[in-house]
């Protein structure tokens, strides 16, 4: 028999059984400390030109993903995209999981007339056009990576709000938050110790869905010109840039679209790969 | 003596529908002594008001629902009039409370032990250490094998039975005066079934820690509870000691019950069922509400709720057909 060991233990058991969810997961977790400290592992600064005769150069070991028209290493300034999208993303996804975690917890803990308050305030924001929202604050708030973060963490706590709302609604209901009340158990013990931690495996599953989902929202920005001041690069204008030379230069094009298909994917693919360990945990 | 746990006159509705404007009246005016030692029975159909009436003691009945009567003294405290943060710490310490479904009455994300421990530093019961060595105690006194081991289990490691310990020994951890039991053994299997009434019972002349047991089985019934109160639609219809009312059952209502169970030793005795269905609280029978299911109904019964008449010492019962041979009768 198994023993001190949990339901995340047992959730990794399950992860494990499941290939690609944990190759992905692997792959993820190397993309965000990669990201995190990209600074200090690109080959050269993401802004150093390399002019004639390295402006539009190939792919070689110089530079492994060849350069754009200024001649900056294609590869470093991918490393930087993917700072800023992990930066920008889990920094988004904790701001939206705080306030939405927060405000969904209390409309369903206390519930009555505060909830019904905090529900219409999510359904407003809920019915505004999320992009848009998000392009009014940068073009009235500026481009720094602050402002970016606050731009896609704000209309993305929504969601979080009602999944937290639901989650507590059914744990909250339980007997054995009922057992709890009758041995005497205060509120806020209630809620810490019995509420959140019980609710949190769907709350974890979409946290994995929300960062493919802000990066998304991020590059989708920054391909419209709305994204973080350049030079900084982002995969958005990356894209866009290649975009505008693919007939000439490939390169340019291909490596930061495919590598930014591949992160997006290895982030679905393990939020999947999650769920259904998460789903097992249940089972047992 | 005086007795642990007074309940007088407790009434709990609910205020449904339209503009709360529905009163279903789930508890409606219940009276009873618990003292110190004694296990009392409270005996009744399903949607009766027994679980109710439970939580109205601890004050934890949910809105729509509403304490709007009565009063219920702990040692003389009522707790009715308490304020909430003290309530809290007579919640587990004082009164405590076990549930029939042990599969879902244990958080799943904490170690079992330490939801026992949980259960005292709440109410600053004991420190930390000393909690951590009292829990310990606490799973070998109600039947844990090997609780070294145990204690760092999850609750879904356990059996049900075991968790129905675990859920035990959280519930007197703080050595509670008074035990509520509801239904504690209808979700478990015959032989543990067993187990866990003895274990009620070890508790009760160990610590004599009251104990309200609230079922609708007869057969625990007579197996543990000292005394028995008979509920039916929100009225306790008649109570007892437990030789009493197993010898001389009066209410009618009381008397189908128990022919309606089978008694070991006697055969060849159809068990008879009770014709009808229990009322539904929203559209409650005029008068005594049990007239419509009862074959001595007369035509008073259809008018005016019976008071309670006192048929032996300690023995009462609400119907009318002991107005005339009661010792003593008390009107409303």
């Amino acid at each position: 028999m198994k023993t001190k060991q949990g339901f995340w233990y047992q959730a990794l058991v399950n992860l494990s059984h499941n290939k690609l969810g944990f190759i992905c997961g692997a792959f993820c977790i190397v993309l965000i400390v990669v990201g995190i400290f990209a600074p200090w592992l690109t080959p050269y600064p993401y802004n150093e030109p390399h002019y004639y005769p390295h402006a539009y150069a190939d792919p070689s070991w110089e530079f492994i993903m060849g350069t754009d028209d200024l001649g900056r290493d294609l590869f470093s300034r991918l490393l930087y995209s993917l700072h800023n999208a992990i930066i920008i993303s889990i920094g988004a996804t904790l701001l939206s999981v705080t306030v939405g975690g927060t405000l969904g917890a209390l409309a369903g803990y206390v519930g009555g007339t505060l909830d019904f308050i905090l529900m219409r305030i999510t359904d407003i924001m809920f019915a505004f056009p999320s992009f848009l929202f998000s392009i009014v604050l940068v073009t009235s708030l500026g481009r720094g990576i602050p402002v970016m973060l606050l731009a896609v963490g704000v209309t993305s706590w929504v969601g979080m709000a009602r999944l937290m709302r639901a989650q507590v609604l059914v744990v909250k209901n339980l007997e054995y938050v009922d057992m709890a009340r009758v041995l005497g158990a205060s509120h806020w013990r209630i809620i810490t110790r019995y509420i959140i931690p019980n609710s949190l495996g769907p709350l974890i599953v979409s946290i994995t869905f929300s960062i493919p989902g802000a990066m998304m929202v991020e590059s989708g920005l920054s391909y419209l010109g709305m994204g973080v001041q350049p030079p900084i690069p982002s995969w958005g204008t990356l894209i866009a840039e290649g975009a505008t030379a693919i007939r000439y230069y490939q390169h340019l094009f291909i490596f930061p679209a495919a590598s930014f298909a591949l992160v997006l994917l290895a982030f679905t693919y393990f939020g999947d790969a999650l769920q259904d360990a998460l789903a097992g945990k249940k089972q047992s | 003596m005086q007795p642990v746990l007074n309940v007088n006159d407790l009434a709990t509705y609910f205020f449904v529908g339209h503009k709360q404007k529905t009163i279903l009246k789930a508890v409606d005016g219940i009276s009873y002594q618990l003292n110190q030692g004694e296990i009392l029975g409270l005996v009744g159909e399903s949607g009766c008001g027994k679980s109710v009436s439970a939580l109205s003691l601890l004050r934890l009945v949910q809105k729509p629902g509403k304490v709007v009567r009565g009063r219920v003294s702990l040692n003389g405290t009522n707790l009715l009039g308490l304020p909430e943060k003290q309530m809290v710490h007579i919640r587990g310490k004082e009164i405590s409370m076990i549930f029939q479904d042990p599969m879902s009455s244990l958080n799943p994300t904490i170690r079992s032990g330490i939801q026992i421990v949980e259960a005292m530093t709440w109410h600053h019961y004991v420190g930390y250490a000393e909690a951590q060595q009292r829990a310990l105690d606490l799973m070998a006194s109600v039947g844990i094998p090997d609780p070294g081991q145990r204690f760092s289990h999850y609750p879904f490691q356990f059996s049900g039975g075991m968790r129905q310990r675990i859920m035990i020994a959280m519930a007197i951890a703080c050595n509670p005066r008074v035990l509520i039991a509801d239904e504690p053994t209808t979700a478990l299997d015959v032989t543990v079934q067993m187990q866990v009434l003895d274990l009620l019972c070890q508790l009760n002349e160990k610590y004599g820690t009251a104990i309200l047991l609230i079922t609708h089985d007869f057969g625990v019934v007579t197996e543990i509870c000292t005394k028995v109160a008979v509920m039916y639609a929100g009225k306790i219809v008649e109570k007892g000691s437990i030789e009493q009312f197993w010898n001389n059952p009066s209410h009618p209502y009381g008397k189908n019950l128990l022919n309606s169970t089978p008694r070991l030793g006697e055969r060849h005795k159809a068990l008879t069922a009770i014709p009808g269905a229990p009322p539904s609280l929203r559209n409650l029978p005029s008068g005594c509400v049990f007239h419509r299911r009862c074959s001595f109904a007369m035509e008073k019964c259809h008018r005016i709720y019976p008071p309670t008449f006192e048929i032996e010492a300690g023995h009462v019962c609400a119907c009318w057909l002991y107005e005339k041979d009661s010792i003593r009768g008390e009107y409303e």
